[in-house]
């Protein structure tokens, strides 16, 4: 008995001391270090110490590339992530990385799809061979596709209607390319063939168009990680570039709320106007910043005392073009009077000093708390070297929102305001305005 | 030369075998005539529409033509050069996928 006494906190000092020891020290110059391969593959890391490594590998196969004849087969490919490939099966996948605790996800935008595996630094290299062999030479088993058709369903029924108003209003806004959706329709579940999901994989699964993230490794890992990949170099998938239309589209759903989605034509990404307009969208407001507070953003106050309702602006900016706008649910009854007050400050954007003040300090946060975050700062440097080729680490972008004078804002505000207003709307419709009422 | 004449001599062998067997005056293909357990029927989800729709036809005409107590017409006996093996290349690989989940459920 007394031998187990002395034994305890014996064992718990070495312990202690050994996990003291094992612990890193931080490193205070963090850099985010890139390159490109010689098969343009882009690759970039950042070592901050982490002992959870993330490893993302992104491709330009989002829902834009999709052909025309084939919708939603993008929503496929995200779903069919982790199934069997040439190299391994679906079962020894999914068991050997929740052995070594490793998270796998598949998820996507209009542009990319990112493969993400989080793991432990010790199990960081069996994750990684899991993760090229859930990548390269994917198969596509029509009865594996067909049995993961539930998966989908439940994806679409899942959908919020906030959600359903904005894709609405990407296809309003550019009927093609960026305006796929990024669900694949109902009646389409079942009818994409393994053959067409294969030729869109081949076409766009390719060297050419990927990017290798990894955050708390080293880039030599990143780049080991890289050449592993066996794609195949065959004819990429073609894009048009997406021309920004206008127009509107309405889906009527019922229920108690109108969600309607409002926007103009933005900037692309890497732009100093897009960094502007997302200035600017964040200060329109984004609801109340205390819970159950009063909403006092230029957003809620053009709306007026209408009851309950929640309204955002929003920013988005892909490879060659953008919008710019804000996102609205209102209560049935209200929605002419919240709508139609919206789109007056849509089209004729007048912020204030205080409130682009506002806008720039809560835009800073949220891109450095999303930095916080190791997957979602893997898959944003992965989309800014997709789109650009440069990286900009999270500091930067932060002293680059600093560096934007108000001019800046209201000449990037005023020049989207000139564009046609699209509308995507979702839900109860029946007193919402249409577009050209606004 | 030796080793062409046992390749012919086991084919004849085999063809000999095959035509002796008889499932063959039902118009049936060998694969046809697979026991259906567990790995057969995961098989079956596997292979393509038209395909089941083809060994369902061929299993009722057979199951037709074995209450009439007949057979076929010579001509349109399954010949052995055409009775290819659409089912256990899949059924092989049923198994090897239900091996590994057996072993990895012996190790873990």
């Amino acid at each position: 008995m007394s031998s187990k006494t002395l034994a305890t906190p014996l064992i718990r000092h070495v312990t202690t001391r050994g996990y003291a020891q094992a612990a890193p020290a931080l490193k205070r110059d963090a850099r985010i270090q890139s390159s490109v391969l010689p098969n343009k593959t882009f690759v970039a890391a950042l070592d901050n110490g982490s002992p959870v490594a993330r490893v993302t590998i992104a491709f330009k196969a989002g829902s834009r590339y999709e052909p025309q004849s084939e919708l939603g087969v993008a929503h496929l490919l995200r779903s069919a992530a982790g199934l069997t490939t040439k190299n391994a099966s679906a079962f020894i996948i999914s068991r050997k990385l929740a052995q070594i605790g490793a998270s796998f996800s598949a998820s996507g935008d209009r542009e990319f799809i990112y493969y993400t595996v989080e793991a432990t630094q010790n199990n960081l290299q069996q994750a990684l061979e899991y993760l090229n062999n859930i990548v390269s030479n994917q198969e596509f088993r029509p009865w594996e596709l067909s049995d993961n058709i539930p998966r989908l369903q439940y994806d679409l029924a899942a959908l919020p209607p906030q959600v359903r108003a904005v894709d609405l209003l990407h296809k309003a806004a550019y009927r093609r390319g960026l305006g796929n959706s990024l669900f694949i329709a109902p009646k389409k579940i079942g009818n994409i063939s393994s053959e067409s999901l294969q030729h869109f994989a081949a076409s766009t699964l390719t060297p050419g168009r990927c990017a290798v993230t990894i955050i708390g490794n080293s880039q030599e890992n990143a780049t080991l990680v890289a050449q592993a990949l066996q794609l195949p170099t065959a004819s990429e998938a073609q894009s048009n570039p997406s021309t920004y239309h206008g127009g509107e589209l309405r889906k009527e759903m019922g229920g108690d709320l109108a969600h309607v989605a409002l926007a103009v034509q933005g900037a692309p990404a890497g732009s100093p106007q897009s960094l502007a307009l997302a200035v600017a969208a964040k200060a329109l407001g984004n609801g109340p910043i205390t819970k159950w507070g009063a909403d006092n953003t230029p957003l809620a106050k053009a709306i007026g005392n209408i009851g309950p309702f929640a309204a955002a602006g929003f920013n988005v900016s892909y490879s060659d073009n953008g919008l710019f706008g804000l996102v609205l649910s209102v209560p049935k009854d209200e929605a002419t009077t919240a709508v139609k007050a919206a789109g007056k400050l849509l089209k004729n954007p007048n912020l204030s000093a205080d409130a682009v003040k506002a806008g720039k300090n809560q835009l800073k946060l949220q891109v450095l708390t999303e930095a916080e975050e190791g997957t979602t700062l893997a898959e944003s440097i992965a989309s800014q070297g997709l789109y650009t080729g440069v990286v900009k680490s999270p500091a930067e972008i932060a002293a680059a929102i600093d560096q934007l004078s108000n001019s800046d804002i209201s000449q990037a505000l005023s020049n989207a305001a000139k564009n046609k207003i699209s509308m995507g709307a979702a839900g109860n419709l029946t007193l919402v305005p249409y577009v050209d009422e606004l | 030369m030796a080793l062409r004449t046992t390749a012919v001599l086991c084919n004849s062998l085999s063809k000999w075998a095959y035509n002796l067997s008889g499932f063959n005056k039902y118009g049936l293909h060998r694969d046809d005539c697979l026991y259906e357990n567990e790995d057969v029927q995961e098989a079956l989800r596997r292979l393509p529409g038209h395909v089941v729709d083809e060994r369902n036809f061929r299993m009722i005409r057979a199951i037709q033509l074995s209450l009439q107590k007949s057979i076929l017409p010579k001509e349109e006996w399954t010949k052995f050069e055409e009775d290819k093996l659409y089912l256990t290349p899949i059924v092989e690989q049923v198994k090897k996928e239900r091996k590994e989940r057996e072993e990895w459920e012996k190790e873990y």
